[in-house]
């Protein structure tokens, strides 16, 4: 069958139908019938497709589809808006969160007298002058912003005033409810919460994305402590700037850090200079005498000296310009212990010079002093070492001058030294439980045993006796920079130490810059008589609440040889924090 | 025919009245529905404030200044925290009850 679609190409004769010839008119009233029936069916099953789509769907709609409603809802507003996710100390106190607040612009071309509009606003907003106003308004922008994060009751205030163009609209702000505690640790964050400094910065990308707040390894009441400690002891002793820093010696986590002075980071931009400056990770020093400890160790590792061994203490050494002099001479030969425990630079340069600037060189490269910190924060300081190695680089180098070095990179070296040999790298962010970060094997058990004994022996009767704490075993090193620079004269004076020294699980490292000695420190400011008693201070107080139980020391101590010059070898033997000696 | 028509104009009757009530139940709780969610949102956001506002509040600085002024409490002392085994089982001076007087002493010496 055919369909005939336009009347001029009409056939001369009307075909045969059915064997039977149609007359002309009657084939073309047959024809037109036709025409009206493919219609009809044509448009009746487009109908049919339609409603069975519509059918389908009405189903769906009912029956299956409840996404709808999820839409609709959401739609309306309920689900929560994103925010950017909170900063948290290892219990869980919050350190950084976001918060709703309000924010004024204006549609600048809508306002109808902009110099009234300025006057009433700048009658409500403190700090915001109607200079400043009308100049904003006067761009003719759609849109300018007028004051960021309103109070409440500016916010009330403006809504009430309804001038036309004037408008608010829903921000967020960060906001720090422990302000300085933990300032240089967290960091801070533009007015569009954008990561600044701090593990606000290191982190923010993640902290946009994730809702799970990020959990740090510091604990805020310990920030606590160190703060107030070190800012007692920096108003004490009239220092310029000072830092504590406290590790986990068994995991490498940053349990507390302080730098002062230190800043307010809900208000960065009013930071006075040089506070948002993080002593503990930016900063780098020559360590001074408590470098003596990594120079005993390396000693020891390279096998070139017992405890027992001598060397020529009693004369200072001369060399090119230099003269290495000890503060406290006994001018004769000093076995290592000795000078350990009398601090002195002339026996310390002997034994690195014994060992060789090579050795010395890889041994703090092991130790990771000579490369930047690992630790999450975008402000970390890179290690100063000589250019060159020259052997008077390896012997003041032995007595912590001719390489600075950070103080959290410092505390994880030492660190190493007292628990058993295991370098970790320092960290701020607390792993999942059970996790522990990796650690490298850099000392052996031997060694760091009697590192410790030694260590105890500075506190029990050497210069860091002011650090002790009856009960809490502490052991550690002073050290007393000299960062003399022209005619300027000052010292960077310090104490590192751990305790409980028969099980070292903490250390802590305290550094004073430019300390002025007082009447009770008979005007001196050294690391013994400045940055000792504050230690102490300070584990006096975070031991209970690091649940280190005080011990009888006596009862421990009998373990140690009493310190007897040169004679610790075999009597310290018997003290290991394996237990094997036990 | 009639009847057919009859009772089919009944049911559709009845079906679009019933379906109407139905519609309007279900708009009526999806209203309420969207208001409970709403309050939820508002809550939690609340929540969240006086989170930080708790925090804020317990600043160590001010429960520190809070304890000084109202209570009469002072740092715990080393010679203070003693184990379990240290305690004496009966009250006669023990070997133990001796050390932890004496230890105590040196304590308050110093």
């Amino acid at each position: 069958m055919t369909i005939r679609l336009s009347a001029s190409c009409r056939p001369e004769r009307p075909p045969r139908r059915l064997g039977v010839r149609l007359p002309r008119l009657e084939w073309f009233a047959a024809q037109r019938l036709e025409y009206g029936r493919n219609r009809l069916v044509v448009s009746a099953f487009l109908f049919a497709i339609a409603f069975a789509g519509l059918g389908v769907r009405l189903v769906d709609v009912t029956l299956f589809n409840d996404g709808i409603r999820q839409r609709l809802a959401s739609a309306a507003g309920t689900e929560a808006q994103h925010q950017r996710a909170e900063i948290v100390d290892r219990n869980g106190v919050i350190l950084a969160t976001t918060l709703p607040t309000y924010s004024l612009y204006a549609d600048a071309t809508a306002v109808p007298n902009r110099q009234a509009a300025a006057d009433r606003l700048a009658r409500l907003i403190p700090g915001l002058g109607t200079v400043e106003i009308h100049k904003q308004l006067r761009t003719s922008r759609r849109f300018v912003w007028l004051r960021r994060h309103l109070t409440p009751r500016q916010y009330q205030a403006v809504n009430a005033l309804g001038i036309p163009g004037i408008y608010v609209r829903a921000d967020e702000r960060r906001v720090y409810p422990h302000g300085r505690l933990a300032a240089h640790i967290v960091g801070f964050t533009d007015v569009d919460s954008r990561g600044l400094a701090g593990i606000e910065r290191q982190f923010d990308g993640l902290l946009g994305k994730q809702r799970r707040a990020v959990r740090l390894t510091i604990d805020i009441r310990l920030q606590h402590i160190l703060r107030e400690e070190m800012k007692a002891a920096i108003d004490r002793y009239r220092a310029k700037k000072g830092s504590a820093l406290l590790l986990d010696a068994t995991s490498g986590e940053v349990m507390g850090m302080v730098s002062l002075p230190d800043f307010d980071p809900n208000h960065p931009t009013k930071a006075p200079t040089g506070t948002r400056f993080n002593m503990n990770t930016l900063g780098v020093y020559e360590m001074g005498s408590t470098f003596k400890v990594l120079n005993t160790a390396m000693a020891l590792d390279a096998g070139i000296a017992r405890l027992s061994d001598r060397f020529d203490a009693r004369a200072p050494i001369r060399i090119a310009s230099h003269k290495i002099r000890d503060y406290h001479p006994r001018g004769r030969w000093l076995s290592v212990d000795e000078i350990f425990v009398y601090s002195s630079n002339i026996g310390s340069a002997k034994m690195a010079l014994a060992a060789g600037g090579k050795r010395q060189r890889a041994f703090l490269e092991r130790l990771g002093l000579l490369t930047p910190s690992s630790i999450e924060l975008p402000e970390v300081g890179l290690p100063l070492k000589p250019r060159i190695w020259r052997p008077i680089n390896t012997m003041t180098i032995s007595f912590g001058h001719g390489v600075a070095v950070t103080p959290v990179q410092f505390g994880a070296a030492i660190a190493a030294t007292v628990n058993g040999g295991e370098l970790h790298a320092p960290t701020l962010i607390k792993r999942a439980d059970g996790r522990r970060p990796e650690a490298k094997q850099v000392l052996s058990e031997e060694i760091s045993m009697r590192l410790r004994y030694l260590m105890r022996s500075n506190v029990l009767r050497g210069t860091g006796r002011r650090a002790a704490v009856p009960g809490y075993m502490v052991g550690g090193k002073t050290g007393s920079a000299d960062k003399s620079t022209g005619d300027r004269k000052g010292l960077l004076s310090s104490f590192v130490g751990a305790f409980p020294m028969h099980r070292p699980r903490y250390v802590l490292l305290v550094l004073l810059d430019e300390p002025k000695g007082n009447k009770e420190t008979s005007f001196k400011a050294t690391g013994g008589l400045v940055a000792a008693p504050t230690f102490a201070r300070i584990v006096q107080r975070a031991a209970p609440l690091l649940g280190v139980h005080p011990v009888d020391e006596s009862a421990h101590d009998r373990r140690w040889a009493p310190f007897k010059p040169g004679s610790g070898v075999q009597r310290v033997a018997s003290f290991r924090t394996d237990g094997k000696g036990r | 025919m009639r009847k057919t028509t009859l009772v089919a104009i009944a049911l559709i009757g009845t079906l679009v009245t019933g379906l109407y009530y139905l519609k309007q139940e279900v708009q009526g709780v999806e209203r309420r529905l969207a208001a409970v969610r709403l309050d939820i949102a508002r809550d939690r956001q609340a929540i969240h404030v006086l989170r930080a506002e708790w925090t804020y509040l317990n600043r160590p600085s001010r429960l520190a200044r809070l304890s000084g002024r109202h209570l009469k409490l002072q740092r715990v002392a080393p010679e203070q925290i003693r184990t379990f085994d240290e305690l004496p089982e009966h009250f006669a001076p023990t070997d133990a009850t001796k050390r932890i007087e004496r230890s105590a002493k040196a304590g308050v010496s110093r």
